[in-house]
């Protein structure tokens, strides 16, 4: 009665369809289901993001990846945040830190402790007691230290790296586990007439490749789950009005530092990612609010370095397939549905994809209970990511031009409301154990943007004013020196992982 | 925050299990703060339940007072208890034990007891998930130790809860809350005075004449609900009441040597019978549905099934399946019962009572009436009430062939959705729906299903690229390490009374 799956068809290369087949081929026995990745040279891939966030170590892990050969291969460097620079206002910046903001005390929250500190008069940013920002403001790296009584155990890192790298890394190791590559253009997707689940790939050669499970990883079209099986689309547009950006390498004008920045634009933002090579640019920005030449022109006057190309223009809706999985169709990547790369989420929803997929694998019967708690948990996953990157358009002072008059004056969902709300009352993060983002994330970016809660919790009263200021003063010269101690940034790289010539 | 509209006075209402340990976490956690707490204790709330049989979760709270393991020993008659044998359940003549902790080891990504499944179908016979548990097969041998500091041995995953009384944990929690600093007043409560303009509770009334006033009022007057549902009138959900049990009667049971170190329930036909083994006697519980029996008729029922119930008068405790509709309303939050009951079966009241502390220091009200803040206090405990009753309802899975009284599966058909959801997609695939916020995790749900006899109809396909003859080896090499791990361990008695002798600052493991 078992009915195994025999032959698992990914459509579409680039990071989506190697990262599938990568994992994939991992767990099962390609002896007995076959993985075949069909993909076209001619079509170009959309490198998504380029910055990643430290759950990646977790799939890297997974796929027995060594972290220093990888970095060799994609250009990487590391990333200890991304910097936010005129979200809240045109002057104003910080830093959304893969870190703790200084050290809970009696089991509270250290930004409890930094409010009441504020209410009094103290007017050190948070910034001051974080290590990953004193060390990406100074340009420097260090592994974080396993000793959890260490201050260097306080933070975590990601990667910058060239995504298309990355996909070409995975796929020597998905080649080497048995994944199958075939050239060549899909023209047409068969569907079986009793049920309407697919049965094939038509490519242009003619060649028909049938499959039991077929993973859509064909980008913005979705040229299996929505183009072949209509499975609709919510449009996020009027949460996320941004729908346009325009791309650019740039040449290095200095050595790389450890931090993603984020530059808010009249109608968008723009992003800068350094990699070991070269920088990577974005204009992220909204149709409406903004002409295309306008948004290039904007790109152009700020870049740093001498850009290496013609800047491409890409064209997204924000928002989400109405059912990632859909018959024996799984839509992975930006098929799936597109968020902006704000907070460098674009790879973590593909992974988290495929780590769902293994934990759901099916079997030719695809049973129906396992399809809807898999897409209930990845709706779970897209909503909350989606109400995260919200949260930085709709919290801001910025009234300087339509576009983020829109964003302040809009309704947000619900959850993000009542999160926004409780924090502003009362300084608690609202956040479900299993979320990516928790309390400090949170915590980062409300006051990042200016959501200060009205009161603090009381429980800092136990301890006296004086205690709370010394420690908070030691806090903040640890951090200080731990920052002063590490190495540049560069010299890491250097050392651990500089890329082949 | 600190200004004229904060938190100055918490009133505690109770002075039963729950109102003891709300005020000794309050006072822990507030100490030095200048909140003052005053419990008004009432004869009422004192008539509680004795036996407690805690989840290992709830061992924190004690740990985060510094009241040990040992302290629970000497001072409250406690008693380890790594899980619960179900008796004639799900059928007549079946035992089935479900323990705490994690059971087998994982296949890389696949969830261990899918090897369970392939095998059961494959006609093996090694199919009893609790031989794959230390925790299930130490409970079936009535033995216990805790492992030395920082072992990896197979003793080291015991996984336990206590099981105490509710009298002497008062008792003690009381004088921990005294000494630091908590008033008490005994005294039945008349009334409550409220605000005319916010509707807040003001001051409590009491019997003999005086008026206790605060800012901040715990409910913790049991199935009472003496202010949340009295005073404020916040109802029940109804969605709890398709479980049949709302009467509970308890007995003192003799009992010669030591007991096995878990809690037996017996399903018979007109009632659960419900040992709770502390270490001078047995405790057991008799609970059905109010009117199907009385006092004597559960006594008689208990000693039928072999309970030596000892002639003490029998407490009856009433309670209301459901959950108030907020356990935080204006400037009230009920803990325990008082904020919603459930069958004592799967989890007892005070598992909640210890969440709900945890979660009110977590978000402790900034002023009188934090609507935000109560809006998220009660959107947690709602989640958490369900994920503890939809557990509570695997209990009722039965074979139809049972005969009638409510031995039924109550409201099958009408169970909630989210149960609906959990049950069907492990009965197809044997998949765990994970939700956040539920007190039980995978191995927990797992092990309840498999108990009632709820086997997936298919394993994980990833498992079919796995040697079956090497699984097989792995597993039965761990079933045994498993079983010599526990014929090593000493019975529960005599550990116990080695811990007892055992000299300060001797402590036991447990309480590192």
């Amino acid at each position: 009665m078992a009915a195994p799956l025999t032959r698992i068809v990914i459509a579409g290369g680039g990071t989506a369809g190697w990262m599938t087949a990568a994992a994939l081929a991992r767990v099962i026995d390609t002896q007995h289901t076959s993985i075949e990745l069909v993909e076209s040279e001619q079509i170009g891939t959309v490198g998504v993001g380029e910055a990643t966030i430290p759950a990646i170590h977790d799939f890297n892990r997974r796929l027995g990846i060594d972290e220093q050969d990888m970095m060799r291969a994609t250009q990487a460097t590391f990333k200890l945040g991304i910097e936010f620079v005129g979200w809240r206002r045109p002057d104003d910046a910080y830093l959304h830190p893969f870190g703790h903001f200084g050290q809970d005390m009696n089991g509270v929250a250290f930004h409890h402790y930094w409010l009441w500190q504020r209410q009094r008069g103290e007017r050190a940013p948070i910034d001051d007691y974080s290590l990953p920002y004193a060390a990406a403001r100074l340009g420097r790296f260090e592994f974080p230290d396993t000793d959890p009584r260490s201050v260097k155990s306080t933070y975590a890192y990601a990667f910058h790296f060239d995504a298309s790298a990355y996909g070409r890394y995975l796929r020597r190791l998905a080649e080497s586990l048995g994944v199958q590559r075939s050239e060549g253009r899909i023209v047409d997707v068969q569907l079986r007439p009793d049920d309407g689940f697919i049965d094939s790939l038509k490519l242009e050669s003619g060649r028909r490749v049938t499959g039991d499970l077929f993973i859509d990883c064909t980008g913005f079209r979705g040229l299996l789950i929505e183009e072949a099986l209509q499975t609709g689309y919510e449009d996020w547009r009027h949460w996320l009005p941004c729908d346009r950006a325009y791309a650019v390498p740039t040449a290095n004008v200095a050595d790389p530092v450890p931090h993603t920045r984020a530059t808010a634009r009249a109608a968008g933002w723009q992003w800068r990612i350094p990699l070991q090579h070269r920088t990577g640019n974005g204009h992220v920005f909204s149709a409406h609010f903004m002409s295309e030449d306008e948004a290039a022109a904007i790109l152009a006057r700020n870049l740093e370095g001498e850009a290496l190309a013609e800047p491409r223009l890409l064209r997204f809706v924000p928002g989400k397939r109405r059912r990632m999985w859909n018959r024996n169709c799984i839509a992975i990547g930006l098929a799936g549905g597109f968020l902006e790369p704000l907070e460098s989420t674009s790879i973590h929803l593909i992974q988290a994809a495929v780590m769902k997929l293994i934990e759901f694998f099916p079997d030719r019967r695809f049973a129906a209970p396992d399809v809807d708690e898999f897409n209930r948990q990845l709706d779970r996953k897209f909503d909350e990511v989606r109400d995260f990157i919200i949260l930085h358009y709709k919290a801001t002072e910025r009234d300087d031009s339509e576009f983020w008059r829109y964003c302040r004056a809009m309704t947000v969902p619900d959850e993000l409301a009542r999160r926004m709300a409780l924090f502003r009352a009362c300084g608690v993060a609202s956040y479900r154990a299993s979320e990516l983002f928790v309390e400090t994330n949170w915590v980062a970016v409300f006051l990042g943007q200016g959501i200060v809660p009205a009161a603090c919790d009381p429980r800092v009263a136990c301890l006296p004013d004086a205690v709370i200021g010394a420690r908070m003063q030691q806090m903040k010269t640890h951090i200080r020196k731990a920052a002063a101690s590490m190495r540049p940034h560069a010299a890491v790289i250097a050392q651990h992982c500089r890329a082949g010539a | 925050m600190s200004g004229a509209d904060g938190i100055r006075r918490v009133v505690v209402l109770g002075g039963g299990l729950a109102g003891w340990a709300a005020a000794a976490g309050i006072a822990h956690s507030l100490r030095g703060s200048g909140v003052s707490i005053t419990v008004v204790d009432t004869p009422r709330s004192r008539r509680e339940p004795r036996a407690v049989r805690t989840l290992p979760g709830s061992l924190a709270f004690f740990r985060h007072l510094g009241i040990g393991e040992r302290d629970l020993l000497l001072q409250a008659d406690a008693h380890y208890c790594l899980g619960t044998e179900f008796r004639d359940w799900p059928a007549e003549g079946q035992r089935r034990l479900r323990a705490f902790g994690a059971y087998g080891a994982d296949i890389g990504f696949i969830p261990f007891h899918h090897y369970l499944v392939r095998s059961r179908a494959a006609g093996g016979t090694a199919v009893d998930i609790n031989a794959y548990s230390v925790s299930a097969a130490a409970a079936a041998a009535g033995r216990f130790a805790h492992a030395p500091p920082d072992a990896r041995t197979l003793v080291a995953q015991l996984a336990y809860g206590l099981c105490f009384d509710s009298r002497d944990a008062a008792a003690l929690l009381r004088r921990y809350a005294e000494r630091h600093g908590v008033q008490r007043v005994a005294s039945e409560m008349t009334t409550a005075l409220r605000h005319d303009a916010t509707g807040c509770i003001a001051s409590l009334h009491l019997a003999d004449g005086r008026s206790v006033g605060g800012d901040l009022f715990i409910d913790c007057s049991n199935a009472d609900a003496a202010l949340l549902g009295a005073t404020l009138q916040v109802g029940i959900e109804a969605d709890a009441a398709l479980l049949p049990c709302d009467r509970l009667y308890e007995f003192a049971c003799d009992r010669h040597g030591a007991a096995a170190p878990r809690t037996d329930c017996t399903l018979t036909e007109r009632a659960w019978l419900v040992a709770t083994p502390l270490q001078r006697h047995t405790v057991t519980a008799c609970l059905c549905p109010d009117g199907a029996l009385d006092g004597a008729g559960a006594a008689a029922l208990a000693a039928r099934h072999g309970a030596a119930v000892n002639g003490t008068a029998a407490l009856s405790y009433r309670f209301a399946n459901g959950r108030r509709q907020r356990a935080w309303h204006l400037n009230c939050i009920a803990l325990g019962d008082a904020a919603g009951a459930l069958e004592p079966l799967a989890v007892h009241s005070f598992d909640r009572v210890q969440s709900g502390i945890a979660r009110l220091l977590r978000m402790f009200p900034r002023t009188a009436c934090d609507t935000q803040l109560a809006e998220e206090y009660n959107r947690l405990t709602r989640l958490e009430f369900e994920h503890m009753r939809d557990y509570l309802l695997v209990s009722y899975e039965l074979p139809a062939a049972r005969p009638a009284g409510f031995r039924t599966r109550p409201g099958a058909g009408r169970e909630p959705s989210s149960y609906a959801r959990r049950r069907a997609l492990f009965a197809a695939t044997g998949r765990h729906a994970a939700d956040d916020d539920d007190t039980f995790d995978r191995h927990a749900w797992v092990a309840a299903w498999l108990a009632a006899g709820l086997w997936p109809a298919q394993h994980d396909p990833l498992l079919d690229r796995m040697d079956p003859a090497g699984l097989d080896s792995h597993f039965t090499r761990l079933r045994e390490a498993i079983a010599a791990a526990v014929a090593a361990l000493p019975a529960h008695g005599e550990y116990l009374a080695r811990l007892r002798a055992a000299k300060a600052p001797g402590r036991p493991p447990g309480d590192r």
